[in-house]
């Protein structure tokens, strides 16, 4: 039977419900130190004396590390640099410690001790003397002339500009027959994994780093620190323990140089590992956004024009900035072409705490204001919102404004008609309903994403593979593809084994470890299955080839007359000719020969698509947002394990509920303090706040993804909360310009339509 | 201080200091590493174990309080075999990062044990002080409501 198409559980998942599985905090070496950092409680402050005397003398202490005592090579934690989408000149603007803190809860010294508790005294130990400077944190206020300025070396705190122009809006938007205008400002989300982020890193007798993290790029970790610490590629280690949730966190560094820095200072393995309160002020977020969007649009409803002015605050380093607002074009200028488009994004440097890489990538931003203004040009048109997107989006067979990439699969239409279907569309035409104080309303929006990060030239997006056979006839998956949660170390399996003619339980795959592993880019823009799975499949292929040949020969037949199917090798039309696997394979090995197969991605990517449809409650009295139903209908290409997709998609609409409804990190005005540090003040959607959640999976299989699948980790936290924005102005008629859309804000939407 | 309990039905003696929460000592002494701590401030409920069958916080507790009780951890919950819990938990793809799952298991076999045919109202109502951020909680819910004989 084969595997592609089958909810086969999860590999891990064994281990996972049995308490055995090992995530980075679980692990001990021999003689290992536990490291903790002290923190900023300033938000902006140079560092004019240091004193860790004291600190040092504590008995168990073995290292104190601050701006005095290490290496000044600067660096940034994000992978831009690497992944060269444009560069960006200011992007290498972090060393280990500086002399400056830039943000309430910046590390200014790092300590290793033999348990905990000793470092927690250390660290109270520790005399830290700062001068205050001036600091700001909007990114508004930071673009100021006036405004403090956060790094020596950058004027205006402008960590990036990115224009894009085509064709003459100013002309097209005048002579348009709406203009439609809308604009929107979003907040801090944090990543909110479970697992708090550690990592062990062992600089061995050997010379060589070892380190252990929940890292979703451990190649591009290991170049990073390779650069950082002057060492040959070769003898830096990275290994993926269990990951407990990323979702962005964990790109580039983490944890992972001030460790390592740790182990060379001690000659001991150390663990550094975050409190929960360090994941929210640290750890990275979502970045807060300004977006002011016009859009213009002919009679008929095409988009003539688009102006988008966007404004990320990337908080005190550049980090993924730059990156994630040149994202966000993928949003507003590919899924409704349009001819005339001037869209101007910077990336600010502010006081706040770095903002990163957080699934979505500036999508669930760009879609809470695309998705609205197309909502209001469907209302000005007459026109219903999903007719109005049928005849405007993108169709296959057509290329992408953006990459000029072919689109070859859309499911989209399907998405649209299905969604609808299930959530009973029609009712619109008699909403809103009013019960008592409560008005219903309903709401939708699109979304077109990505399939990983081969979309310009110059970026990096690179999988690679191998596939070893072992003398029994079984095989090994070697690829460093993290599995952050998302099931992708069982998907790969299945794309392998299928494309071997092996059973499922057949194939293995190994560590995601960097001294056995291949190169690969990691485990972002919905890329793994896809980029990863071509890759695993063509080192299939290639160990297919190789076996069939040895087969032929060993049957003296063509090998086109040999078909593999599981685990047996027939010639074609016979019966009795035929050969298992294992007996080729062993004759090979005792002739010294092993059959190991390899595959590339090729530089390829294909749209997945959505549509997301809401069904509210408003109560006027309170602007309490109630969400009774949401459907998700997402063109995944075809779904490799059918449950895994589902969960990724109700795990994405989650976050996108919380980002729509009720997460934000608010700083404190005058402070710069997180004004959340603990999961009482920073709510996640909970089991009983949840809606219920419908997924429809539509499969319109991509011709370059492994047997036609397409990416699905990110895509529904695009659309969602427009989707409900949508639903809460057919409810009452106010459209909402924030996240999130607390009973506040609605209530204050409410009294201004009322007043 | 002297401690004798039991965990996943072994009798366990050790000597803490009077600091130590649970969920330190079953990591670190007992080097039960499945009860994981997500928070430290007993909101998240990954760290959640059952004393005396009552399912409770480790990271809220010290060990010093459990002196002579029952503790059962997640890798106390089945034997060499998975029970139909964490089989559910498998086959109905509640199980992403892993991370909340012990705290779910452990929380949900507290519920089946007072409640053995639950409804989904009570596997919402039992299991809404675990925090999961990976699967917005519908498989987990299926799985829980199909290892429930309601």
């Amino acid at each position: 039977m084969t595997a592609v198409g089958r909810s086969l559980p999860k590999r891990d998942a064994f281990e996972k419900v049995t308490g055995t599985a090992r995530y980075t905090a679980d692990l001990r070496l021999p003689g290992m130190l536990y490291a903790r950092f002290l923190r900023s409680p300033h938000a902006h402050a140079r560092i004019t004396n240091i004193d860790t005397r004291a600190a040092q003398a504590l008995p168990g202490i073995h290292a104190i590390l601050t701006h005095a005592n290490t290496i000044k090579k600067r660096y940034s934690d994000g992978k831009s640099d690497q992944l060269g989408l444009l560069p960006h000149p200011h992007n290498l603007d972090q060393v280990l410690f500086d002399d400056k803190v830039r943000y309430v809860g910046e590390a200014v010294a790092v300590a290793a001790g033999v348990d905990p508790r000793t470092v927690q005294h250390a660290l109270e130990l520790i005399d830290v003397e700062y001068e205050l400077l001036p600091a700001v944190f909007d990114a508004l206020q930071a673009l100021e002339p006036n405004a403090p300025r956060i790094h020596d070396h950058v004027q205006h705190n402008t960590a990036s500009h990115l224009p894009v122009s085509v064709g003459d809006v100013e002309t097209a938007m005048r002579d348009a027959y709406v203009v439609v205008e809308h604009a929107v400002s979003t907040s801090r989300q944090k990543q909110a994994q479970i697992e708090r982020t550690a990592c062990l890193a062992h600089w061995d007798e050997s010379g060589r780093v070892n380190v252990w993290s929940p890292t979703q790029t451990p190649h591009l970790v290991k170049q990073k620190l390779a650069v950082l610490f002057d060492l040959p590629q070769s003898c830096v280690r990275v290994v993926n323990p269990h990951i407990g949730g990323s979702f962005g966190a964990t790109m580039g560094f983490t944890l992972e140089p001030h460790a390592v820095a740790l182990s060379r200072a001690t000659g001991r393995p150390v663990l550094l590992e975050l409190s929960r309160e360090e994941m929210f002020s640290n750890n990275s977020s979502r970045h807060p956004m300004y977006i002011s969007l016009a859009m213009g649009f002919a009679r008929d409803g095409h988009p003539v024009a688009m102006k988008v002015r966007e404004i990320a605050n990337t908080g005190a380093y550049a980090s993924e900035g730059p990156d994630v607002v040149a994202a966000t074009t993928a949003h507003f200028l590919r899924l409704y072409p349009c001819p005339n488009v001037m869209f101007e994004g910077t990336s600010v440097y502010t006081n706040a705490p770095p903002a990163g890489g957080f699934r979505g990538y500036g999508g669930p931003q760009a879609g809470f204001a695309i998705e609205q203004v197309i909502d209001i040009a469907a209302e000005r048109l007459q026109l219903d919102p999903v007719e109005l997107r049928r005849r405007i989006c993108i169709r296959k067979g057509s290329v992408d404004p953006l990459f000029h990439l072919p689109v070859r699969s859309c499911g989209l239409p399907e998405c649209f008609d299905r969604g609808s279907e299930r959530i009973d569309w029609l009712r619109r035409s008699s909403m809103p309903v009013a019960n008592g104080r409560w008005r219903r309303g309903l709401g939708m929006a699109a979304v077109m994403w990505v399939s990983g990060t081969a979309c310009l030239p110059s970026t990096l997006d690179t999988s690679v593979a191998t596939v070893m056979l072992l003398e029994d006839g079984s095989a090994m998956l070697h690829c460093a593809a993290c599995d952050m949660g998302t099931g992708a170390r069982t998907t790969l399996v299945q794309v392998a084994a299928d494309e071997l003619g092996l059973p499922f339980e057949r194939v293995q795959i190994g560590p995601v470890d960097t001294d056995v592993t291949p190169f690969e880019v990691g485990a972002h823009g919905s890329r793994t299955l896809f980029a990863a799975g071509n890759a695993a499949r063509l080192a299939a292929r290639d160990v297919c080839d190789q076996l069939l040949a040895a087969a032929a020969a060993q049957l003296e037949v063509a090998i086109a007359d040999l078909t593999l199917e599981n685990s047996i090798i027939s010639v074609r039309g016979t019966r009795d000719r035929s050969l298992s696997v294992a007996a080729v394979v062993n004759a090979a090995y005792r002739r010294g020969h092993q059959f190991i197969g390899r595959g590339e991605s090729p530089q390829v990517n294909e749209p997945p698509f959505g549509a997301q449809f809401a069904e509210v409650e408003v109560d006027t009295e309170t602007g309490l947002v109630r969400v009774l139903r949401l459907v998700a209908a997402h063109d995944v290409g075809r779904a490799i394990n059918p449950r895994i997709v589902e969960g990724q998609v109700e795990g994405a609409l989650a976050q996108g509920l919380g980002f729509a409804l009720l997460e934000d990190m608010p700083l404190d005005a005058e402070s710069g303090s997180p004004q959340t540090l603990t999961f009482a003040d920073y709510r996640i959607p909970t089991v009983s706040w949840m809606p219920p959640l419908e997924v429809i999976l539509v499969e319109d299989p991509s011709p370059s993804g492994p047997f036609g699948a397409k990416g699905a980790g990110e895509m529904g936290l695009g659309p969602t909360a427009a989707a409900i924005a949508n639903a809460i102005h057919n409810a009452t008629g106010v459209r909402m310009s924030e996240v999130p859309m607390s009973p506040q804000r609605v209530l204050a939407a409410l009294n201004a339509a009322r007043a | 201080m002297k401690l004798a309990l039991h965990v996943n039905e072994i009798l366990v003696e050790r000597d803490v200091e009077p600091d130590v929460t649970l969920v330190e000592f079953l990591r670190a002494h007992l080097e039960l590493t499945g009860t994981h701590v997500g928070c430290n401030n007993g909101i998240c409920g990954s760290c959640t174990v059952l004393l005396n069958g009552e399912a409770v916080r480790a990271c809220l507790l010290l060990a010093v309080q459990v002196d002579g009780a029952s503790i059962t951890t997640v890798e106390g919950l089945g034997g060499r075999q998975l029970n139909p819990l964490q089989q559910a938990f498998v086959e109905y793809g509640a199980v992403q990062c892993g991370f909340c799952i012990p705290g779910m298991l452990v929380t949900a076999t507290a519920l089946l044990k007072s409640t053995p045919d639950a409804t989904r109202a009570q596997i919402v109502t039992a299991l809404e002080g675990n925090l999961c951020r990976c699967t917005g909680y519908v498989k987990i819910i299926e799985a829980v409501a199909a290892a429930s004989a309601a």
